[in-house]
Formats: C-alpha cells, sequence, structure tokens
C-alpha cells in the first residue's frame, strides 16, 4: 500500500482569509496530485480551528473524492488532544455518536439542494435555539433569520446550477461571545450568471458579490422576474446588531468588517475553491459591545 | 376566488422559485380573467422571498399595480411578518420595472 501524500497545515484556521486561503491551498494541492489517492492532514502545525470551517473542509473532501477518488487520514491522537471540537461537531467521529458537552458547536451537516425540510428543520433546532445566538432574539425576529438563511439555500438551488450537496456548520465563541455560522455550495458561484446578466459589464468575482449585495438579481433580466432580496436582508441585519457577513465566491472574498480598511471591496484569493461560501458572525449580545 | 398555497406546492415550506412558479399560474389565470384572489398562507410554516418574488413579484411586473392591488389579497394566517415582506416584494417589484423601463429608455 502506497504511503499517504502528507499536507501539512499551519499556524491556524480561522474564519478569515487567512484561513480560507490556507484550505483552498490544501484543496488544490490535492487537486493537482490526482494519481495520488490517500493524503495525511498533518494538524500538528497547527493551534486554532475554527470549528465551523469544517462545513468548508468537508465540502473540499467531499469534492476531491469524487473528482479523483482521494480519501484522507489525520491522527487521531493529535485531534482528541487539540482539537475535540471536530468531533464534538461530527466532522470526525467515525461511528461513535456525536456528543458535544459544551455545548458551542452547531452540528456540521450537509443537504440535498432540494431537501428545504430537512434545512429548515436543521436551523430551527440546530442554530436558533443555541446558547450562542443573540439573547435579544424573540420569535418575529427568529423566524426572519430563519427565512433569510432559507433564502441563502434557495440561491443556491436556483442560481448556483448544481445538485452537489450544500454543507453547513457552526461554532461558538464563548470568550468572543459570538456565534458564526457558514454555509457552502459546489456551484458557479456568482460571476457567470451575473456575467450573463449584465452582458459582461460585472466581469470579475469581486465586483459580482458587489452587486449582488446591492439587492442587484439575476432573475429580472434572465427569467423576467423579481429577486435580490435575501443577501442584501443579511447584511442589513449585520450591519443592524454587530454581526458581520463574509461572502465567498470563486477567486473574490468580500467581508462587511473590511469595509472602511484598505481591503475595502474585497481580496482576491491566489486559489479559488468552487461555488460560494457565506460565513455569518452573530453577536451574541450587541448592546454590550 | 380563494387558493391555499400549502395545497398547491404540497409542503408548509414556500421557497423555492419553482414553487413560487406553481402559485404564479394560478394568480396569473386569475388576474388575465378579472377575477379577485385570495391567497391563503394557512400551514405555511416558512416562507422565503424567492418563493414570494417568483409568486406575487412577477405579477407586479407584469401588471400594473393598481390591477393587482386591486385583484389580490391575502390571508397571513400564522407569519405574522408576511405582511412586511410581501410590502417589500411589491415595492422590489415595481422600483424594477421602472428601472428597467429607465434603461431601455436610456439606451435607445
Amino acid at each position: 500500500m502506497a504511503e499517504p501524500t502528507v499536507f501539512t497545515l499551519e499556524n491556524e484556521i480561522k474564519t478569515n482569509f487567512s484561513g480560507y486561503n490556507q484550505l483552498t491551498r490544501f484543496y488544490h494541492f490535492c487537486l493537482t496530485r490526482p494519481n495520488d489517492k490517500i493524503f495525511h492532514i498533518d494538524f500538528s502545525n497547527i493551534n486554532w480551528v475554527d470549528g465551523n470551517m469544517c462545513a468548508l473542509l468537508w465540502a473540499m473532501i467531499y469534492d476531491l473524492y469524487k473528482r479523483n477518488k482521494q480519501t484522507f487520514t489525520a491522527d487521531s491522537d493529535i485531534i482528541q488532544r487539540k482539537f475535540d471540537v471536530l468531533m464534538r461537531n461530527g466532522f470526525l467521529n467515525g461511528d461513535s455518536p456525536v456528543v458535544d458537552d459544551r455545548q458551542s458547536t452547531v452540528p456540521i451537516r450537509y443537504f440535498n439542494c432540494t431537501d428545504k425540510e430537512g434545512f429548515c428543520d436543521y436551523i430551527n433546532n440546530n442554530l436558533l435555539t443555541h446558547r450562542g445566538m443573540p439573547e435579544h432574539l424573540d420569535n418575529a425576529f427568529k423566524e426572519r433569520i430563519s427565512e433569510d438563511l432559507l433564502e441563502i439555500f434557495c440561491n443556491t438551488q436556483f442560481h448556483a446550477n448544481t445538485l452537489e450537496p450544500f454543507f453547513v456548520g457552526g461554532q461558538y465563541y464563548p470568550t468572543k461571545r459570538k456565534l458564526i455560522f457558514t454555509m457552502v455550495d459546489m456551484g458557479d458561484g456568482f460571476l457567470p450568471r451575473i456575467s450573463r446578466a449584465t452582458n459582461g459589464a460585472i466581469n470579475n468575482d469581486l465586483a459580482a458579490i458587489a452587486w449582488a449585495l446591492k439587492g442587484n438579481s439575476t432573475k429580472l433580466a434572465l427569467e423576467k422576474c423579481p429577486g435580490g432580496l435575501g443577501l442584501k436582508n443579511i447584511l442589513k441585519y449585520c450591519a443592524e446588531n454587530q454581526g458581520v457577513l463574509q461572502v465567498v465566491s470563486r477567486g473574490g472574498f468580500w467581508s462587511s468588517d473590511m469595509e472602511n480598511t484598505i481591503f475595502e471591496g474585497g481580496r482576491v484569493l491566489g486559489c479559488p475553491f468552487l461555488g460560494t461560501t457565506i460565513n455569518l458572525m452573530f453577536q451574541k449580545n450587541p448592546a454590550i459591545f | 376566488m380563494r387558493i391555499v398555497v400549502k395545497n398547491i406546492i404540497n409542503s408548509p415550506i414556500a421557497a423555492f422559485h419553482t414553487d413560487g412558479s406553481l402559485v404564479f399560474e394560478k394568480l396569473e389565470q386569475s388576474l388575465n380573467k378579472g377575477v379577485s384572489i385570495l391567497v391563503g398562507f394557512e400551514g405555511i410554516t416558512q416562507c422565503s422571498t424567492q418563493f414570494l418574488n417568483a409568486s406575487v413579484g412577477k405579477l407586479y411586473l407584469q401588471h400594473s399595480p393598481e390591477i393587482v392591488d386591486s385583484l389580490l389579497s391575502f390571508d397571513y394566517a400564522g407569519l405574522p411578518h408576511l405582511a412586511f415582506k410581501l410590502a417589500e416584494v411589491r415595492e422590489n417589484a415595481i422600483h424594477s420595472k421602472t428601472y428597467d423601463a429607465i434603461l431601455e429608455e436610456a439606451t435607445t
């Protein structure tokens, strides 16, 4: 049996440009070695993993297996000792039942892109009831968030041009009093449809993200149907509640907390992944900050 | 005339564009005949704007707002903020139509 090819993760994987870049480097490392079938992911050199980023990592592993029949291993001792969050959130648990005794994870799951009932059930019973969600959420507010997240799920089903699964997961960070929720689709990303709808006026990933966040929709030009409220409403919620919205679509990385910085407008990723990843950061008690 | 969304889409979750298109067909038929129609949301637990855009918003693109407003009414049932969302969808559709017309005029 061949020795596994090793990919060593470095420093940390947080929900930011650097963390996303490192995971996409892992993806491209494996993608460009189609004849290597077994990879060992070395966690010994990193000191932190944002648990919600497992949704993205799982999407990558899924795609690599589908394309190249590649499989992956990791050192279980290191995982249990340093990153047990990857077991508590269900990402690496083998056949054992998932137990999150710290109640800090929102389980890593995937959904068929037509499974609206499953997705809604997960959002209502795993995310909105989580102890990490903002304290001021009344039922009406929860319904609005639930429906805005449903909008993202629906966008994948309609816009992303894919039948591949939709990956989700979250993590609560008690010391920072924030919960990060990650959603990953494996479709075409924003640009192809937006470029078509604008007759090529929008011609790069960051411009496509900006265009969508303004409330524009390809449906008007391509299907003669209005659209564009979902993402805009989520951005509005984040702005009003000290939350953060991150949109990563193919090579474009944009985050609402990069506005009024030198990275306003977004950054370009060196090695794009497929589709679109949306990260939402909820602040538990916005009144304090 | 009354239609019940849940019965048309066979689900308590009115989410997808395709769900909305099914409802749009019923609404469009009534509007074309000048028949008033009440849209009932009883049994619907969640409703996305994608659904509302495809079912109701599209009506405002294809007909004058005055005609749609005069013939279309809603039973919001257990969804208290649905009225607000429908107003938002209506506004969005009417402005989309206005913007589209301006663009067309500007480019001819």
